[in-house]
């Protein structure tokens, strides 16, 4: 209603301006109704009843000259588009992630006949994460790890069929294309600590407990252009190791090393291959 | 030690832009009162972020209490007074919207935009929303960075 006594006071000192008279102000308060008359010759302005009187009348007649326009318009919602808005990425405590892909070779183990080793695997295929909110995070999780190692030649992985006991020999003579491999699958479950220091940079300590679900000893070597192609399954691998894993991580990339303390094989099963490190590039930690 | 410097620099960068509107009405919104309080949206920008739309400040609140609503109302029409140029609209008596352009700071413009989405024909959504901005920028400008 105060929109209405605006337009009715506009109108009329545009038409008291035009005049060129003094301003004059009509101001009627909480009118009951105002009906407002437009013709091709001027505006009409009826305002009837009033706070004090119901039965007040008010008319106000309004001629246009030749040159004049009348505009008639009505406001449109603003829509409105805040140009900083607040991030709606909120961080929670808890929350359930898939991380830390790791590829790496082996720095050495306690096992001298070892030539090389190799090392993957993803930290945790899913982890419960609590997040402090304040740079530090727990978690526990399930991942899987593979661990390839292989003897230094001329040496290579023999067994037992009866006595299921794994142990090094020489292969025959003039072998040439010669590779033993010892592997292990693990399904690992670690228990992981990180620290960020920023949004970007932070380190990862994890402990985790591993089930060695299956070993297999490989040996491959050619013999008079006649390939030969051993594989030993049905290994006595430790069931149960524990390993450490440590990280350090920038923008989610960065370089990890895991120290594997436990024996691979149980004792008195093979060789002792044990304090095995390794080293490698670590995604998405 | 980290997060001493954060608390340093946010005191920091809220007292300057605090100061950014001092001798307006308005200033007693940006006190710090809403920051934590539940409804509220205040944000802050100076520095590289503000520069890039042409602003040395941009200062914003947005309040879903009705009651805060006529609080912000009621100052931003008293400082709408001393407004060098205003564009407004009321409805139902209430002030819909609001753009004023205020004195000078300097060689800055200084912008107050008041928006009260509780009077929105089409979808009213019960958020008032206040804007301070300081810089360069002309109204045109403003306006558009502002409007969808």
């Amino acid at each position: 209603m105060k929109k209405i006594v605006l337009l009715f006071a506009t109108m009329l000192a545009i038409a008291q301006a035009q005049a060129a008279a003094p301003d004059t102000v009509t101001v009627i308060e909480q009118p009951k109704q105002v009906i407002i008359t437009e013709t091709p010759t001027g505006s009409l302005i009826k305002v009837i009843g009033s706070k004090e009187k119901d039965d007040y009348s008010f008319t106000y007649t309004m001629q246009h000259s030749g040159n004049d326009t009348v505009h008639t318009s009505q406001s449109t919602d603003w829509e409105l588009n805040l140009p900083f808005k607040k991030s709606s990425n909120k961080e929670y405590h808890w929350s359930v992630v898939c991380s830390g892909l790791y590829i790496g070779a082996g720095l050495g183990t306690s096992f001298n006949l070892v030539n090389n080793s190799f090392n993957w695997g993803i930290l945790n295929i899913a982890s419960l994460n609590y997040n402090t909110l304040h740079g530090q995070q727990f978690s526990i999780g399930v991942g899987y790890d593979n661990k390839r190692f292989s003897l230094k030649r001329p040496n290579c992985f023999v067994m037992d069929e009866e006595t299921e006991i794994v142990d090094t020999d020489s292969y025959p003579e003039g072998t040439i294309d010669n590779s033993s491999v010892l592997s292990v699958r693990t399904i690992q479950f670690p228990l992981q600590f990180q620290q960020f220091f920023g949004k970007k940079f932070h380190i990862t300590l994890a402990g985790t407990m591993n089930w060695n679900v299956y070993a297999k000893c490989n040996t491959h070597y050619k013999v008079n252009k006649t390939h030969h192609d051993v594989s030993y399954r049905g290994i006595k691998q430790n069931k149960l190791t524990f390993d450490v894993f440590g990280a350090l991580s920038y923008n989610r990339i960065g370089i990890y090393c895991r120290y594997s303390p436990c024996s691979v094989f149980k004792k008195g099963f093979g060789p002792e291959i044990k304090n095995t490190w390794m080293m490698g590039v670590a995604i998405a930690l | 030690m980290k997060r001493i410097t954060i608390i340093i620099l946010t005191c920091l960068l809220t007292t300057m832009a605090t100061m950014a509107q001092t001798g307006l009405n308005i200033n007693r919104l940006f006190d710090g009162r809403y920051k934590k309080a539940a409804g509220a949206t205040e944000i802050i920008v100076t520095g590289v972020q503000a520069r890039e739309i042409g602003l040395t400040v941009y200062h914003s609140l947005s309040v879903t209490d009705k009651n805060q609503a006529e609080l912000v109302e009621g100052l931003v029409v008293k400082d709408g007074a001393h407004a060098v140029d205003k564009e407004v609209e009321y409805r139902n008596g209430q002030l819909y919207y609001g753009f004023y352009t205020m004195k000078k700071s300097k060689r800055d413009n200084r912008y107050i935009f008041y928006l009260n989405q509780n009077l929105a024909r089409k979808s009213p959504k019960n958020i008032v929303t206040l804007i301070y901005m300081e810089g360069l920028a002309t109204q045109d400008e403003i306006k558009k960075l502002i409007r969808k």
